[in-house]
């Protein structure tokens, strides 16, 4: 009767992606000069203020990470190993500290592409000191961090400038934290399949107003099968062996 | 259906923080934090070794309800 249940509800929940599918192609071809004329002004508006958008970005970013990193610090400078609300405090400080330096570096190499691939109209040369600016202060950020966590956790170990900092930390994660990194990859994993998905689907979308030409496809299928390709293998070669979780 | 736990009683008899048990153990503050609020159930060795430092049983400290 369950099983029933959860096919009838497949089979509705794809007539109603189709519906919407079909209703979001009609709006296309409806609006097709509209839409164009939007993502033509929209890249156009990126591309004449790439600088400037920057410039905002990455001052707002920097400002807030050393906002929370210095916050952050100055917890940690006066914390009492009895004082559990201030511990969880700067733990969660520092949890959100780490992704936000993360998607500032990242955002400074979309932003770079977009200065390279518009060199004849703005100058490469202040985007790339940008870049490298934006870059450098993100990886001395990410590097005080880690050294900032290993005071809180002293247990924890390795060097952020080793390359092998990975296998280092995780070595040093107990089994708790091993259990947190499982469920996020996880997380991580199933949500990642959806927003590739999504992603191509909207290429197709978009591609009937707006030649977008191969690449888009070509790109999202190959980090699409790369994934999944990835987790497979890891998934079989743990099954058989390699769990080394033997204390 | 859940692991319940007496960690905290255990501890405050001990006048031990979650710091001092989570390195007599050798797990973190956070780890003895998400285990006595009930988020996380130990392994087995993490148990024996909880019990061990309180001079206990798992069974003493760790109790299964099944609801």
């Amino acid at each position: 009767m369950k099983s029933q249940k959860q096919t009838l509800k497949f089979f509705i929940a794809i007539i109603i992606s189709s519906l919407i599918g079909g209703l979001l192609g009609w709006f296309i071809i409806h609006f097709e000069t509209e839409i164009y004329h939007g993502l033509i002004n929209v890249q156009n508006l990126i591309l004449h203020n790439n600088l400037s958008i920057q410039f905002f970005i990455f001052g707002l970013c920097a400002l807030l990470i050393l906002i929370l990193f210095f916050s952050a610090k100055h917890k940690l400078n006066r914390l009492n190993p009895n004082d559990d609300v201030l511990f969880d405090q700067i733990d969660h400080q520092l949890g959100v500290l780490l992704p936000l330096i993360s998607a500032t570096m990242i955002s400074g190499f979309c932003f770079f592409g977009i200065t390279v691939s518009n060199a004849l109209n703005e100058p490469v040369l202040i985007g790339l000191i940008l870049f490298l600016f934006n870059t450098s202060f993100a990886l001395i950020m990410m590097v005080l961090t880690i050294k900032l966590t290993k005071v809180l956790y002293p247990e924890k170990k390795g060097n952020p400038l080793d390359f092998n900092f990975d296998k280092e930390w995780i070595k040093s994660c107990d089994e708790a934290e091993k259990f947190v990194i499982y469920k996020a990859s996880y997380r991580c994993y199933q949500l990642m399949n959806f927003v590739y998905c999504g992603v191509m689907t909207l290429c197709l979308l978009i591609s009937i107003a707006v030649n977008i030409g191969i690449f888009p496809y070509l790109l999202i299928g190959f980090l699409w099968i790369t994934q999944t390709l990835i987790y497979s293998i890891s998934a079989n070669r743990f099954q058989h062996g390699q769990l080394d979780n033997v204390q | 259906m859940g692991l319940k736990n007496r960690l905290k009683e255990y501890r405050a008899r001990n006048n031990l923080n979650q710091s001092d048990l989570g390195k007599l153990v050798g797990t973190s503050r956070q780890t003895i934090s998400l285990i006595e609020r009930g988020d996380y159930s130990p392994s087995v060795i993490l148990a024996l070794k909880i019990a061990k430092v309180f001079g206990t049983t798992v069974e003493e400290l760790f109790l299964y309800e099944e609801e």
